[in-house]
């Protein structure tokens, strides 16, 4: 028994720990899906863009200024990103905004491989987090234990938000109904902004955490956890947070078991089989709602 | 008018014979060569023997432009010398000429058919039936003539080849998504299937040994002929495209999307685990298969499969699919049975994937599952969207243009570049996809029909004009 | 019973909480032409996607020529959700999906019309003749089916003509005006070859001449094609001129049945048009 928790034990955490760092990009996906019926796309290479952003502010800054500013350039350019690729779109099928968004990040990922040249690039230490405990048998880093809590503080915070002040109530207005939410005078563009930059706020965090665990970044490192913190907000039932969260959570912790028993080509896979698994026996996930096609 | 054009196709023809006449039968230049300087003359010229001596050397190696550099030399050293009357001077002309004239007479020879037929035939679909066929022949000997101007590896040769492959791969896609209204990403997913397939089965035998080094030289131990396996691996993309649709296509629009995106990785992992490896080689690439050097095998290929593609596409099948794609629900209510005609649709495309897939395996002389990632499919998706949705010939044009410009024209932009001592910014590695991509962006953004909309570059918008003109006259 | 072309038999749908057709039951006898009228959100058009396969009803059945098309009864979570009157349910599950129906013979059009938006007017009907068209897919691709498909075409003409849709027949279905589009839905549902047809609102957005021109025109096409038709309608005066029956619907309760006189002159039919004082 003893020798079974000190084997699995650390994929455990580890499966939390990644867990928690898709939660935070998977939010991002299911609230601008709430929103906009949309996939972001681009989602994933925002992720990869703050964990650049870190890179490189932290080569010309103290780690106190380069924290926030690497939060702020993501937030800003999740926030650019809606207004050049989704924003001219606003009337045209949702099949158009799908591609844009494939663009989108097809540029993203061009344009960091360009800046790089290429390279990977090594990631900053981050103090404290990155620090080595022990619990129990297991040795991991101070992330491992950060991540779920602080994914939790932040997952409050937002439902907080967006229960009790006047835009989290805009964005749920605009979640059940674009069309007469915007006759009712909301302002649909401001919404859908705060949705995005909430988005990105989340994922720059997201981006701290989960590279903390790895020593490089490539240009296209956030692809594959994107998309898994996608198949997390349809596993949880897309629009909703708290689905996502526990979405997240479940696949961080079974790919790192399905790892534990030595089948690690398969850990991306599951994922998908995961998704095409709850796509056909219960399309809207464990928490989406059901809606009704009007013929 | 008819006898005019007759008279006129005629006497194309015969031009068009004397050209390719005069090309084939040109003289070679030994021989010309004992035309222009006369045994006599030369035994008078020390000088003028070492130059004929010089540009029969050069022959002998092999060294054509050489030895005409040479001759152009002696022409001008000794003028008074030479011997030229009209018959050398054409034979000289054709010699130096050869291949563009060759060309150009079988283009004469297919624009005086063309001629001839539209004298000949009265009825309409014939005209453009027997008018297509020219023209595909034109197309084909134009890339047999050039291919040999420029040489197999050349840059031009090179886009031709990819361009063709990616022509096949965005009009499958293109039957999808554009014709059926079916958004899915699981392109590069059946691409892999076909190119597994086929480089599996074609694998010289002696060569397994050495390419299954990790796998104890293989399981499958035979080869099979090139066209056999490529329809193999066409077969093994709609085998799997039939397991997959069967629970994927009943969802909605952005599902599938992501659930064929999903399709495609998982593909991606099983064809690189271990315990396939004595099939799939794990991990490490399959190579030493049968490719193709010539561009004309890839056009070849491609082409059949388009024509099929479009053919299918102006059926009554084709008429269901762009039903499906208008109005789900009215298509239902005229009798189209939505999941026999979305499988069917999905079926066929990733058939043709398959195929796609196998060509870029030979094009590319090794293949290897890690390659096919999503990017894959969104350029290929990004191709059909500047293209056009539902535009076979957007889908072609756009192929070749983006090839082009991703391999070819926009490379410079990767090059730093210096205009005299002044360094042009931003140029280096990296930059012409930035540029690439910021193109698209705007294509997607701004002129979201893309070049063609949902229309075809036909024969019909080429004879439009004509048209007009013979109501003035 | 032999010349029933249509019954409905208790037929109940509820989505969710809400009750849209509750305990529905008419028949149409062949070569009738029966309307279902009936304030907005009676439950008319939901009705007719019952009918016709776009979605099961909650309960009921339903017989097209005897035999059952349609047949589903609450369980799982609806067990314990239904509300409906009628509580004697069918057994059996049997849901035909819309294509097949309409192989039975059974066509219908869109109350929003429901046109295919990137083809021309002339493809449109085209893509309705497919039904009988018998051929796989290698011939079709390669033209083997020559014959049938010049047979489809002339079929497709034929039935633009009888709309009066001729002329335009080489525009993009969702340039026409309003009129002609329903005249083209119809013309769609023609060339299915239909032995019923179910036309859902047809005359809506249209003028009162226009209107007259359409009661004409559907008589027309009964008579020629041998049509029984079941049509929803707000226009009292197409409906009262051209129904043999009519059935009126309210709250997705059948209030009343009867010729259009019985209907005209039933109490409860005025006092749901009217709107009815409580008393």
């Amino acid at each position: 028994m003893y020798d079974f928790i000190s084997a699995n034990l650390p994929y455990l955490l580890a499966g939390i720990s990644v867990g928690g760092q898709y939660a935070m990009i998977a939010i991002g996906y299911t609230m601008v899906y709430g929103i906009l019926r949309l996939i972001n796309f681009a989602h994933g290479d925002v992720f990869t863009a703050a964990a650049y952003a870190m890179v490189y502010m932290n080569a010309t800054m103290p780690l106190y200024l380069s924290l926030p500013l690497t939060i702020l350039f993501t937030v800003i350019l999740g926030y650019s990103v809606e207004r050049i690729a989704y924003k001219p779109l606003r009337s045209a099928p949702r099949m158009s905004i799908m591609i844009s968004s494939i663009g989108a990040s097809y540029l993203l990922q061009n344009l960091m491989w360009y800046i790089t040249s290429g390279l990977a690039r090594q990631y900053p230490t981050i103090p404290w987090i990155s620090k080595t405990v022990t619990i129990f048998t297991a040795t991991t880093k101070m992330v491992t234990l950060v991540t779920p809590v602080l994914t939790l503080v932040l997952v409050l915070l937002l439902v907080q938000l967006i229960n009790h002040t006047k835009i989290g109530m805009a964005m749920r207005a605009v979640s059940k109904d674009f069309e007469t939410s915007r006759l009712m005078g909301i302002k649909i563009n401001k919404v859908i902004s705060v949705t995005f930059m909430i988005g990105s706020f989340l994922a720059a965090i997201g981006s701290m955490l989960y590279f903390t665990n790895y020593t490089a970044v490539v240009p296209t490192a956030g692809a594959m956890p994107g998309l898994k913190a996608f198949v997390a907000a349809v596993f949880g039932g897309i629009g909703s947070i708290p689905g996502a969260v526990i979405g997240a959570f479940i696949i961080g912790i079974v790919e790192n078991i399905i790892k534990a028993v030595g089948l690690t080509t398969f850990s991306d896979a599951f994922t998908f089989a995961l998704l095409i698994f709850i796509l056909i026996f219960k399309p809207t996930g464990l928490f989406g709602e059901v809606i009704h096609e009007k013929v | 008018m008819k006898v005019f054009k007759i008279i006129l196709s005629l006497l194309l023809a015969i031009i068009a014979c004397l050209l390719i006449f005069f090309s084939i039968n040109a003289l070679d230049l030994s021989a010309l060569l004992k035309e222009i300087v006369p045994l006599e003359t030369m035994q008078q010229d020390a000088g003028l023997e070492k130059a004929v001596k010089r540009i029969n050397d050069c022959l002998a190696d092999g060294n054509q432009n050489r030895a005409l550099r040479s001759l152009n030399r002696l022409l001008d050293d000794y003028p008074d010398k030479v011997h030229l009357d009209v018959q050398t001077k054409l034979d000289l002309f054709f010699y130096r000429n050869n291949k563009v004239m060759l060309t150009l007479g079988v283009y004469v020879l297919f624009f005086s058919a063309a001629l001839a037929v539209s004298a000949f035939l009265k009825q309409q679909k014939h005209q453009t039936a027997v008018l297509v066929a020219i023209l595909v022949a034109s197309l084909y000997a134009g890339i047999y003539i050039v291919e040999d101007l420029v040489g197999v590896n050349s840059m031009l040769m090179t886009v031709l080849k990819k361009g063709a492959i990616y022509a096949l791969l965005a009009v499958s896609m293109n039957l999808l998504n554009g014709f059926t209204g079916l958004f899915s990403l699981g392109q590069a997913g059946f691409m892999l299937v076909g190119a597994y397939t086929y480089a599996i089965f074609t694998i010289e035998n002696t060569s397994r040994a050495q390419v299954y080094q990790y796998y104890q030289g293989g399981l499958v131990q035979f080869t099979l002929p090139t066209l056999v396996a490529i329809l193999l691996a066409g077969l093994a993309a709609a085998f799997f495209a039939f397991l997959i649709g069967l629970p994927v296509l009943r969802l909605k629009s952005d599902y599938l999307a992501i659930a064929t995106l999903g399709f495609a990785e998982i593909i991606r992992a099983v064809l690189q685990y271990d315990g396939l490896g004595r099939i799939t080689n794990g991990s490490n690439l399959l190579r030493k298969f049968t490719t193709f050097n010539t561009a004309l095998f890839p056009f070849a290929v491609s082409g059949i499969c388009i024509a099929l593609i479009a053919l299918l596409i102006h059926s009554t099948y084709g008429r269901s699919f762009k039903a499906i794609r208008d109005d789900e629900v009215a298509a239902e209510a005229m009798g189209i049975n939505l999941f026999v005609y979305k499988q069917l649709a999905f079926v066929i495309s990733s058939f043709f994937a398959g195929i796609g897939g196998a060509l870029l395996a030979m094009y590319q002389t090794t293949v290897q599952a890690a390659a096919f990632t999503s990017a894959m499919t969104y350029e290929i998706l990004l191709i059909v969207v500047i293209g056009g949705m539902g535009s076979i010939s957007g889908s072609i044009l756009a192929s070749f243009l983006f090839i082009a410009s991703s391999e070819w024209w926009l490379r410079f932009l990767d090059n730093v570049t210096y205009i005299g001592t002044f360094k042009v910014p931003f140029f280096r590695s990296g930059f012409r996809m930035v540029v690439f991509s910021v193109i698209i962006m705007v294509v997607v953004l701004f002129y979201r029909k893309g070049i063609m909309g949902d229309k075809e570059f036909g024969l019909k918008s080429l004879m439009e004009p004509r048209k007009g003109g013979k109501r003035r006259g | 019973m032999a010349d029933s072309m249509l019954k409905l038999n208790n037929i109940t749908m509820q989505f969710g909480g809400v009750i849209a057709v509750d305990d529905f039951s008419i028949v149409v006898k062949q070569n009738e032409i029966v309307a279902i009228i009936g304030p907005n959100g009676a439950g008319k058009t939901t009705a007719f996607n019952c009918v016709t396969g776009i979605y099961p009803p909650t309960s009921g059945q339903v017989f097209f020529e005897n035999r059952l098309i349609v047949s589903n009864y609450p369980n799982k979570k609806m067990k314990a959700l239904y509300a409906g009157g009628n509580k004697n349910f069918p057994k059996e599950k049997v849901c035909l999906t819309p294509d097949k129906i309409t192989r039975l013979g059974m066509a219908r059009t869109f109350q929003n019309i429901r046109l295919f938006k990137s083809q021309t007017v002339f493809e449109n009907v085209l893509i309705a003749t497919h039904l009988h068209q018998k051929c796989n897919l290698f011939s079709a691709v390669f033209r083997l089916n020559h014959q049938q498909e010049q047979a489809a075409r002339k079929h497709a003409m034929d039935m633009l003509e009888v709309v009066g849709l001729l002329e335009v027949k080489d525009e993009l279905a969702t340039s026409l005006p309003y009129g002609q589009q329903r005249r083209l839905e119809i013309a769609r549902a023609l060339a299915t070859k239909p032995k019923m047809l179910l036309l859902d609102e047809p005359a809506a957005g249209m003028n009162p001449q226009e209107t007259a021109e359409l009661a004409q025109f559907i008589r027309q096409i009964k008579e020629r094609f041998r049509l029984t038709v079941l049509l929803i309608e707000h226009h009292m005066d197409l409906v009262m001129s051209i129904s043999d029956r009519i059935y009126v619907l309210d709250f997705g309760r059948l209030i009343a049945h009867g010729t259009p006189e019985q209907v005209q002159d039933d109490p409860k039919v005025i006092a749901a048009y009217l709107g009815e004082d409580e008393e």
